[in-house]
């Protein structure tokens, strides 16, 4: 599970730093964006969705918690 | 460290600008007033409804007058929610909810809130998916940005928004009224104090950090961490407002709410109708419902028949996931059209929209898959009872401080509904005792109060040898996890209190930088939260539904429906805690009297004798 800025495609608008409710997007040393408190994620997708670049992936997969589980009696 | 000063004035000061908050604020502008918005995010995408909401009930005149369904029908059904049935609550707010709820969730629309569908078989265009009323009340609509237009909205309105802004503190004038708040940016070194004649509080009422880790790992995680630190609380009691039903607000597993992760809901939310609930050997708990057309004679019958069957099933969900069951939302038999239509709901509603794109990813169907339910053990969010005691007309027993939404006490189920009702309601009396009110500040006395911000923002930055803000929190949640186990005795709540109080006083956190000065100001606040939770248990010495103190492990919250005509509010007690001169909590205590109408509004509180905890 990860919040993964895709740099071939940020244009480092700033528009994730300025609107995650949970400020966790930092600037470097040259001020470039980047996920700098992973952790306190609480998946909400805003910068997946706002991003004017689609430069943002936020995601997560059944194994890490038990979000979906694929079914066994599937047809 | 230099923190920098900057002073505002205006007439109305909102703290938290979601839901809520925006509204109210927009609201104080067009009845003339001036505001700001204090936003310890981005209101664009802030709060519970940051990122989107598909649903919200109100009562809906041109679809329900057509099958019967009266407005005291919905407020009789509302009286029976959660804790409301146990006479936690305040008839007032819901009976002034239903009354105006209409013409308040409807004005959405002004901000380009799209609530009207072509294919819709109801009046007016609607699209209306039942949730806890007797009969479909909740709106289904396009409310993915609907903070993105809300605050569009403010800013048209001229609200004067500070983003990056968390408050911690509210400021109080000599004769102890509200009149002001003070924040701390998590951007750079900056304290920003605001004087005001009357304030809005708006800052949501989750506590569920007390208990519960929010972070990756826990993608159960449901509210944002910022919105459900306590933080509204601690802000209330601090100022000296009455908190109520807090107890509530800690409970066992397994209740009749333990709703899938993102806040979709089963049953009961978003993914209605065509979610069933089985469990692994693939035995139906609750069947996918009917959704009867509107024509259909006995339309009302029917519906209030399926809902009582429904209020059953949700207790037996409680009861299985605290058996050790594992249960699951299933989609199984839903149809190609009803997934689209599922889709497109999930779209609008929060978290959802980011679920189906991690589904997409994954290649995975929604019918492909069984979504696991989790047994909330400690925390939750769920007591809507809980919160600052309020009247219909938003205000608390502090003068000139106003609470709307997530935050009310007793306002029997807290959603997005009561926080628009109750949102626009607070801008209106706040807007309107502000231009009755003149400002009260005397200087020395606002001076003092930065100074004690300005002391414990320069301790946690500057504290190089304390604690990460981390491992505070899982001091608490370790004292919570031991003591908070239900069913709770006198030994259990006083072991969590003495360790709280020690935890408070040796509390010793460093913030390396603004981003983390908030975090630690938020822990501060789960403390203070957690003290307040088990200081309320150690009141509440009976019995009372689901707070079931010495007995069982029944952590029923929905209990088999009354009819209509049959319900009546029961009498209760309430404890009002609050944080007194000498820093301490203490309590007032309150006796619902439902059906004589009289809730212990402000004037009564201040008059009334109260027993001190002492
Ligand atoms: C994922 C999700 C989906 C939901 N979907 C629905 C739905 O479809 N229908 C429905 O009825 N309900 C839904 N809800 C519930 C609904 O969103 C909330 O009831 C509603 O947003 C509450 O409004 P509020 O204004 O009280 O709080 P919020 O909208 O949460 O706003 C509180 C604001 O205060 C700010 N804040 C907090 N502390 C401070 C501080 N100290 N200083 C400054 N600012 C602060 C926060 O950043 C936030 O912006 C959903 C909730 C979630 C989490
Ligand atoms: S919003 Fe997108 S483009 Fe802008 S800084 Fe963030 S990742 Fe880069
Ligand atoms: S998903 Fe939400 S909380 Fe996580 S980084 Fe994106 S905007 Fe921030």
């Amino acid at each position: 599970m990860a919040v993964v800025i895709d740099y071939d495609k940020c244009t480092n608008c700033k528009l994730c730093y300025d609107r995650c409710p949970e400020g966790l997007f930092g600037l470097d040393e040259q001020g470039k964006v980047y996920v700098k408190y992973q952790h306190e994620c609480w998946l909400c997708g805003a910068c997946q969705m706002d991003c004017p670049f689609g430069a943002i992936q936020v995601r997560y997969e059944e194994n890490v918690k038990p979000i979906f589980l694929k079914r066994d009696d599937k047809e | 460290m230099a923190y920098q000063i900057e002073r505002l004035k205006t007439d109305v000061v909102v703290i938290g600008g979601g839901l809520a908050g925006s509204l109210a604020s927009i609201r104080v502008k067009e009845d003339g007033a001036d505001v700001i918005v204090l936003e310890k995010a981005n209101t664009n995408r802030s709060g519970n409804a940051g990122s989107g909401l598909d649903h919200m009930f109100s009562y809906v005149p041109p679809v329900h007058e057509k099958v019967g369904y009266t407005k005291d029908f919905m407020k009789s059904d509302m009286y029976q929610i959660a804790l409301m049935g146990l006479g936690l609550g305040n008839k007032k707010i819901v009976d002034h909810f239903v009354d105006v709820s209409y013409e308040r969730v409807i004005s959405l629309e002004k901000y380009g809130v799209n609530f009207r569908f072509e294919d819709s078989h109801l009046a007016e265009g609607f699209r209306l998916v039942p949730q806890f009323h007797s009969v479909p009340t909740s709106f289904h609509f396009e409310g993915r940005d609907l903070m993105v237009k809300l605050t569009e909205g403010m800013k048209k309105a001229g609200v004067n928004i500070v983003n990056h802004a968390q408050v911690v503190k509210i400021i109080k004038n000599k004769e102890g009224k509200a009149s002001g708040a003070i924040a701390v940016s998590d951007r750079e070194e900056k304290i920003y104090v605001v004087e005001a004649k009357t304030v809005i509080l708006t800052t949501a009422g989750g506590a569920a950090r007390v208990g519960d880790k929010m972070n990756f790992e826990n993608p159960y995680f449901e509210h944002p961490s910022s919105t459900d630190s306590g933080w509204g609380h601690t802000l209330a009691m601090n100022a000296g407002a009455d908190v109520i039903n807090m107890e509530f607000m800690i409970k066992n597993g397994g209740l009749a709410f333990p709703q899938f992760t993102f806040t979709a809901g089963a049953p009961g939310g978003t993914w209605w109708p065509a979610a069933r609930v089985v469990d692994d050997e693939g035995n139906v708990i609750v069947e996918r419902v009917t959704d009867y057309s509107i024509d259909e004679p006995d339309y009302l019958k029917k519906n209030v028949e399926m809902l009582d069957k429904f209020a059953i099933q949700k207790v037996t969900i409680g009861k299985l996931l605290n058996e050790g069951k594992q249960l699951y939302v299933d989609l199984k038999e839903a149809t190609d059209e009803e997934v689209e239509y599922i889709k497109w709901s999930m779209h609008n509603e929060g978290k959802c929209w980011l679920y189906l794109r991690n589904l997409e990813y994954n290649n995975i169907d929604l019918r492909d898959v069984k979504i696991p339910y989790r047994l909330f053990r400690h925390v939750t969010i769920g007591a809507g009872a809980a919160g600052v005691l309020v009247n219909e007309r938003t205000e608390t027993t502090v003068e000139n401080l106003y609470v709307a939404g997530d935050l009310m006490g007793g306002a029997g189920t807290v959603g997005a509904p009561t926080a628009v009702v109750y949102g626009i309601e607070a801008g209106l009396q706040a807007a309107k005792k502000a231009k009755e009110t003149t400002y009260s500040n005397d200087e020395f006395f606002v001076e003092s109060q930065i100074n004690e911000v300005k002391v414990t923002v320069e301790k946690l930055r500057g504290n190089k040898g304390g604690e990460k803000w981390q491992s505070v929190l899982e001091r608490v949640h370790s004292i919570v996890e031991t003591f908070g186990i239900y069913p709770l005795t006198d030994g259990k709540i006083n072991s969590a209190l003495e360790l709280i109080r020690k935890l408070k006083e040796e509390v010793n956190i460093y913030a390396p930088d603004d981003h983390e000065l908030s975090r630690a100001f938020e822990v501060l606040s789960i403390i203070q939260t957690a003290e307040a939770i088990f200081t309320a248990a150690d009141l509440r010495k009976e019995n009372l539904g689901p707070f079931k103190r010495y007995k069982d492990n029944d952590t029923r919250i929905y209990g088999e429906r009354v009819p209509a005509e049959n319900a009546v509010l029961p009498e209760a007690t309430e404890y009002g805690l609050y944080i007194g001169e000498d820093g301490t909590i203490h309590h007032h205590i309150h006796k619902t009297n439902q059906d004589g109408g009289e809730i212990p509004y402000k004037e009564q509180t201040l008059n009334a004798p109260y027993i001190r905890w002492e």
